[in-house]
């Protein structure tokens, strides 16, 4: 019994020395990583510990550690301000806005794409779509400013010209559009982008399929309906699900250039109103309580959206 | 696919090829009518109507930007920034996602682990401000540098891209006695130019486009701004300056800078990238299908 035991556990040392060799044996692919590693965790994982102010009676220059718990309490303060509400509104809006036109844009786009015969043509038109995706959200604000100027900007001369208006229009002003703008300016510079994707998906289908359907007197409209659009669902699908973790909290560069005093009313979103009295007005507590929250929910809802999604694996993927 | 067409399925392609040119049209169009604002002259551009040509070409605004002093110090920050980071991020996120695509890796479903996490779980906006701040990197052009050197999303990509090499060329290495650090420089990162050159654009371009770490972090010393920053103060002072003519409330003591300036600044901060992507098309698209069917 006794040496049956001290047999086991040699075995067991065996094992583990067997572990220690092979780490001794990789040391210089652990150099290659664990700095790097380590990096991550200081910048991803130390903020963390920032979290506690959120639930402390934090000042600057005292140390987080000592000061007092006060639980939920700033955590109230944010859920009654009516300014959270708003910008968590104003987000959510904003953010579902995004996905669901630009899905539409980048899927069409791709199914046209798919469609021309002159490859050459196609790449051309890639190119030139890829070109608002690379640039910076700066420069597509200033071209956004410039082309909806109410001082002869193209939108305006262009409208006025049509007989549509009868006079400039400030865009940029009227809070109560700056959703339909923002989403309209957001899908520009990424639905050329986004197409790539379902391109691929497309490209994908067994052209003896076409070949099938032409056969059988589908037409173009027929294919799209009964081929294309089958076969890429399932992409459509995974890069929606994927999405709704940034759904309600994620975004803020667009709405910080393009927004304004004007239209804050509608264009403030969650990130921007911790930037607002975290670092303009130096209330970290609350502004921390922004960050949770945002990172609770996303996490929350990415992780319910996993769970559906293995549940309908067999459906989906 | 070799079809009879009718007709009226040949004019549906015509009027497609038509809505194409015309979305095409629509992207590029905004960046011409900017080039052309540029290559106009200041005072007569404030009349409008500018569209294809300029009516009073100049120089001059070009020369402008290139002159101004703190313009060019600018475009000497953002230069450095986009070089430096791009060169360590891609060597130092390829190393890990090279150690990370072996498979006898000891910690290789750990650390898989910690950066799928630190893709979703992040402190947020201020206790990451409160550690830069402590770390000493705030005022400091390292700040542009050391917090974004690895991304996960890269590394993942350039892991699955590894990891479809052929396990021979390692094993063969290892038996002829290099050491892993020089497997991955000298063998693994010359043979992957596809991967490479995808996440050497993205970070790159990221890097140039980047204003709000400036804003965050460095605006308390204008030698350290990077252009697209100093774009951003011009575009926003205008906008906060139209809305205070409306609004008195707001304060209106930015300056506002010329339209044609800001146009030229926006022209030159594009045409690097205009340079870059085009020629890097087939890798960036296929490094992108592959990451996403892969993860």
């Amino acid at each position: 019994m006794a040496q049956e035991h001290a047999l086991a556990s040699a075995h067991r040392n065996k094992g583990r020395s067997i572990t220690w060799n092979k780490i001794r044996k990789q040391h210089i692919m652990l150099w290659m990583s664990v700095p790097i590693m380590l990096h991550l965790a200081l910048f991803q994982f130390v903020p963390l510990w920032g979290w506690l102010m959120a639930f402390k009676d934090y000042r600057v220059g005292q140390s987080l550690w000592g000061t007092e718990w006060v639980g939920f309490h700033h955590f109230r303060i944010l859920f009654e301000n009516p300014e959270f509400l708003r910008d968590l509104r104003n987000n959510f809006m904003m953010n579902s806005m995004g996905i669901v036109f630009g899905t539409v844009c980048s899927v069409a786009l791709a199914i046209v794409l798919s469609d021309m015969k002159s490859r050459g043509f196609v790449r051309t038109i890639q190119t030139l779509t890829y070109l608002p995706h690379f640039v910076s959200m700066v420069v597509v604000a200033n071209i956004a400013f410039t082309l909806l100027s109410p001082d002869s900007g193209l939108i305006n001369e262009l409208l006025i010209r049509l007989s549509i208006i009868d006079e400039s229009i400030f865009f940029m002003a009227k809070g109560e559009w700056f959703w339909v703008i923002h989403t309209l300016i957001i899908t520009w510079k990424g639905f050329g982008w986004g197409a790539i994707i379902y391109l691929a998906a497309i490209s994908g289908i067994d052209p003896g399929l076409y070949d099938a359907a032409t056969v059988d007197g589908a037409g173009r409209w027929k294919r799209i309906q009964y081929i294309i659009i089958p076969s890429i669902m399932p992409t459509i699908i995974l890069l929606s699900i994927l999405a709704i973790g940034n759904l309600v909290t994620s975004g803020f560069e667009s709405q910080f250039l393009l927004g304004n005093p004007l239209t804050q009313e509608y264009s403030e979103v969650l990130t921007i109103l911790a930037l607002r009295y975290g670092i303009n007005e130096g209330n970290f507590a609350f502004g921390t309580a922004v960050g949770i929250f945002n990172s609770v929910v996303s996490v929350t809802l990415l992780l319910i959206v996993n769970a559906i999604a293995k549940r309908y694996e067999s459906n989906l993927f | 696919m070799n079809y009879k067409q009718s007709l009226g399925e040949r004019t549906v392609d015509w009027l497609l090829y038509l809505l194409l040119a015309a979305v095409a049209f629509t992207t590029l169009y905004p960046f011409i009518n900017l080039l052309v604002v540029s290559l106009n002259e200041t005072t007569d551009a404030l009349k409008g109507k500018l569209y294809f040509i300029p009516r009073k070409f100049t120089w001059e605004n070009y020369t402008y930007v290139f002159e101004n002093p703190v313009l060019f110090r600018a475009t000497v920050n953002s230069v450095l920034r986009t070089v430096i980071s791009t060169i360590l991020s891609v060597f130092l996120s390829g190393m890990l996602a090279y150690v990370l695509s072996r498979r006898d890796f000891v910690f290789r479903k750990l650390f898989g682990l910690v950066l799928v996490i630190s893709m979703y779980v992040s402190g947020g906006l201020i206790p990451t401000y409160l550690l830069i701040k402590n770390l000493g990197l705030m005022n400091s052009f390292w700040v542009y540098i050391i917090p974004g050197l690895v991304g996960a999303f890269n590394v993942f990509v350039m892991r699955t891209f590894f990891s479809q090499l052929p396990d021979g060329l390692v094993e063969s290495a290892h038996i002829d006695g290099a050491n892993d650090f020089r497997i991955y420089t000298s063998i693994i990162l010359p043979i992957s130019l596809p991967v490479i050159a995808t996440i050497a654009l993205f970070v790159s371009v990221s890097e140039w486009n980047a204003w709000f770490d400036n804003y965050l972090y460095n605006s308390r010393n204008n030698k350290l701004n990077v252009l697209q920053f100093e774009l951003q103060k011009m575009v926003q002072a205008v906008t906060n300056n139209a809305a205070s003519a409306e609004d008195m409330s707001i304060d209106a003591h930015r300056v506002i800078t010329p339209q044609t300036i800001k146009a030229t600044l926006t022209i030159v901060v594009t045409v690097p990238i205009l340079l870059v992507y085009p020629f890097l098309q087939k890798y960036f698209v296929k490094g992108l299908t592959l990451g996403a069917m892969k993860d």
